[in-house]
């Protein structure tokens, strides 16, 4: 479900690939990319929500579900403000079993 | 274990083709999102947070060594070489490419599985006490019903779109191990006094954002009569059930609204008209008998009750006296036990096996449980019929394979939903809250001490992670942007019943394991004796001097 961004001025597109699931973002290009250091921003909302409109039609073949992820930039870097979306960028916080139970065995 | 029939391996092959041709409709642009989804949801494909996700059906529970085999393979081949156990007896593999999804089906019907109606408003998978065929306590093994109630649930195109997701649950045994009164319908096998068997019937039960227990409809319906019985709950609530608001869409909120006498009497009014038209539906005995011996009891030996190999061995070894003070259930057959396989290594996320765990629970299973293993909806794995004598062998090959750990049903064997780490309607974490508390309690002596506590943690209002019936619950919400964790105190989910009490405000993430602890804490300082565990205690006692506890310095 799409959340409306509350008074942010700063907005990047995200969407899952269609073929593999992955979070990705629009880049400046209208491409789709994993980095959200290419993603394209977005500083007001009606230029956030025209590229969406865009975005949404590109969504019948590439991606999935299109929407408005808001952001700030932070030691220039593109950080999104919601845990989720932080979460959505960087990965689970936990660490996969496989690799929990390999570091003990080396412990 | 049930066998498919030629009906069921046409069945299940022809939607892996089917779903085959869909997927590559999808990835050719073909299909756009919105017509695909409701086809991919149809065979247990998710969307979540960061890919694909798989939903896997395992039919009460209950598998071979050669399904278990390829759910490993699957976990190594297509996924991150881990899959997850969640509280419907499924396994979730998180990281799936949807090109991948066809084959993995086939793989899957190859060993009769598949991932149907794990997803939808249909009737999902039918659950069922995971010690079935094997507890001392049992009054006859739920499963043939179980898996009668599978097939007649399957594509049954009457009920293929309810107003909302139904769930069916059984247990053979007066107590209760599968939750059955936090589900739509709730079915208890029994003996009447002429010794027929039947069920007492419970509907309305659930849990997410309006939890609620079941209410007994029947308390003795005759096993021939189940799914004439089943049929008239499920078509009156596919006729009165709620479809303007899918949270008030579930028949919890039926038997809440119309009130359960009026809904028992339009139930009982509408068998009577489904028995006076269609007589078909009784299960004749024979089929009953039928599908019986698919689960008969294995060749067990004859044995002495008490194991002289294994009481020697766990006086030698404390680790194994320790396994087995908590993970074996005293079995039907003497000289037999049924073994519970931890899934919560301390500081690991439950539910969690990786790829070469399924593999040796697959071989033990093999060698010394007959070829079967169970999944329990608390996210443990099941050996259900292992040899007293063969259990210092077991143990010794779970270990090696960090699957040896102690805590079955002590606070650290945590149920925990996936959580804002991979699930896209989550709020707040749960998996490191839970590694979190598992570490805070992790050592053998403290957990001894505290006892018996059933901990249980979802991530949002959902309640997969089911912690309106967990002693203590957590439940993970957002606020500001930030995670924050409300307890609830005295939930249960076993024959006593019962839903949480929300005890006050939430703790944020940093707080929250400290929390749990002065809840422990002031249960220990309360109790009238290490004997009363928790959930008597907190019986007694009322939430008043938990909360003053938790609370005490905000006064
Ligand atoms: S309880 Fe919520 S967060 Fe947890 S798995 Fe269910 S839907 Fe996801």
């Amino acid at each position: 479900m799409m959340k409306k961004p509350r008074s942010a001025t700063q907005l990047v597109i995200s969407a899952n690939d269609a073929g593999d699931g992955r979070t990705v973002y629009r880049t400046a290009d209208s491409r789709w990319t994993r980095d959200i250091a290419e993603a394209r921003i977005e500083t007001s909302q009606a230029g956030a929500e025209a590229l969406l409109a865009i975005c949404t039609a590109d969504s019948a073949v590439r991606v999935v579900d299109p929407y408005l992820v808001e952001v700030v930039i932070q030691d220039g870097h593109v950080r999104p403000v919601r845990y989720r979306e932080l979460i959505r960028v960087e990965g689970p916080t936990v660490d996969p079993l496989t690799d929990l139970l390999s570091s003990r065995d080396a412990a | 274990m049930y066998r498919y029939d030629e009906f069921d391996r046409a069945f299940v092959n022809e939607r892996v083709a089917e779903f085959s041709d869909q997927v590559s409709r999808r990835l050719s642009g073909e299909l756009s999102e919105d017509q695909f989804k409701p086809l991919r949801l149809m065979n247990g494909v998710y969307l979540q947070l960061h890919a694909y996700m798989l939903r896997i059906a395992i039919p009460y529970g209950t598998l071979s060594s050669r399904q278990l085999r390829k759910l490993s393979f699957i976990a190594r081949t297509y996924d991150r070489g881990w899959g997850h156990f969640t509280t419907r007896q499924n396994l979730q593999f998180n990281w799936i490419s949807l090109k991948d999804v066809p084959e993995i089906l086939q793989h899957l019907a190859d060993v009769e599985m598949h991932a149907i109606q794990t997803s939808g408003n249909c009737i999902r998978n039918v659950t069922a006490d995971h010690f079935a065929g094997a507890a001392a306590d049992e009054v006859a093994d739920p499963r043939p019903y179980a898996e009668i109630l599978r097939q007649w649930s399957s594509l049954h195109p009457e009920f293929t779109f309810l107003p909302r997701k139904f769930k069916l649950a059984v247990t053979g045994a007066p107590n209760d191990r599968a939750a059955i009164q936090v589900h739509d319908i709730g079915l208890e096998l029994k003996r009447d006094a002429a010794g027929a068997t039947g069920f007492a019937v419970w509907v309305g039960g659930g849990q997410g954002r309006t939890p609620m227990i079941a209410k007994k409809v029947r308390d003795f319906l005759p096993e021939s009569e189940l799914l004439a019985y089943c049929t008239a709950i499920l078509r009156v609530y596919n006729l009165y059930g709620r479809r303007d608001n899918k949270f008030k869409a579930r028949i919890k909120i039926l038997v809440h609204e119309t009130g359960i006498e009026e809904l028992k009497r339009d139930i009982e009014a509408e068998y009577e008209a489904l028995r006076a038209e269609n007589l078909e539906l009784a299960v004749p005995a024979e089929e009953v008998e039928r599908i019986g011996r698919y689960f008969a009891p294995p060749a067990f030996e004859t044995r002495p009750a008490v194991s002289t190999v294994l009481e020697r061995a766990r006086l030698l070894d404390p680790d194994l006296a320790a396994f087995v003070e908590r993970n074996l259930t005293a079995h039907k057959q003497p000289g037999y036990a049924a073994l519970t396989i931890s899934l919560k290594g301390i500081g690991l996320p439950p539910g969690d096996a990786t790829a070469e765990q399924m593999e040796v629970v697959a071989d033990l299973a093999e060698r010394y449980s007959f070829d079967e293993a169970r999944v329990s909806h608390e996210q443990n794995l099941v050996l259900p019929h292992v040899r007293l004598d063969d259990v210092p062998a077991v143990f010794a090959a779970l270990k090696a394979a960090g699957l040896g750990t102690a805590n079955a049903g002590l606070v650290t064997d945590i149920i925990a939903c996936p959580g804002l780490d991979f699930c896209a309607l989550a709020n707040a974490r749960s998996i490191p809250v839970a590694q979190r508390l598992s570490e805070r309690f992790g050592s053998p002596a403290r957990q001894r001490e505290i006892g018996d506590l059933k901990l249980k943690i979802s991530g949002c209002i959902n309640a997969c992670g089911h912690h309106h019936v967990g002693h203590i619950g957590i439940l993970g919400v957002e606020r500001k942007g930030e995670e924050f964790y409300q307890i609830t105190l005295g939930g249960s989910a076993d024959q006593s019943c019962s839903i949480g009490e929300i005890v006050g405000k939430g703790f944020s993430s940093d707080e929250i394991v400290d929390a749990v602890e002065t809840v422990v804490d002031t249960y220990i300082r309360l109790r009238t004796s290490p004997q009363e565990t928790f959930i008597e205690a907190f019986r007694r006692l009322g939430e008043a001097p938990f909360r003053e506890a938790l609370y005490a310095e905000a006064v």
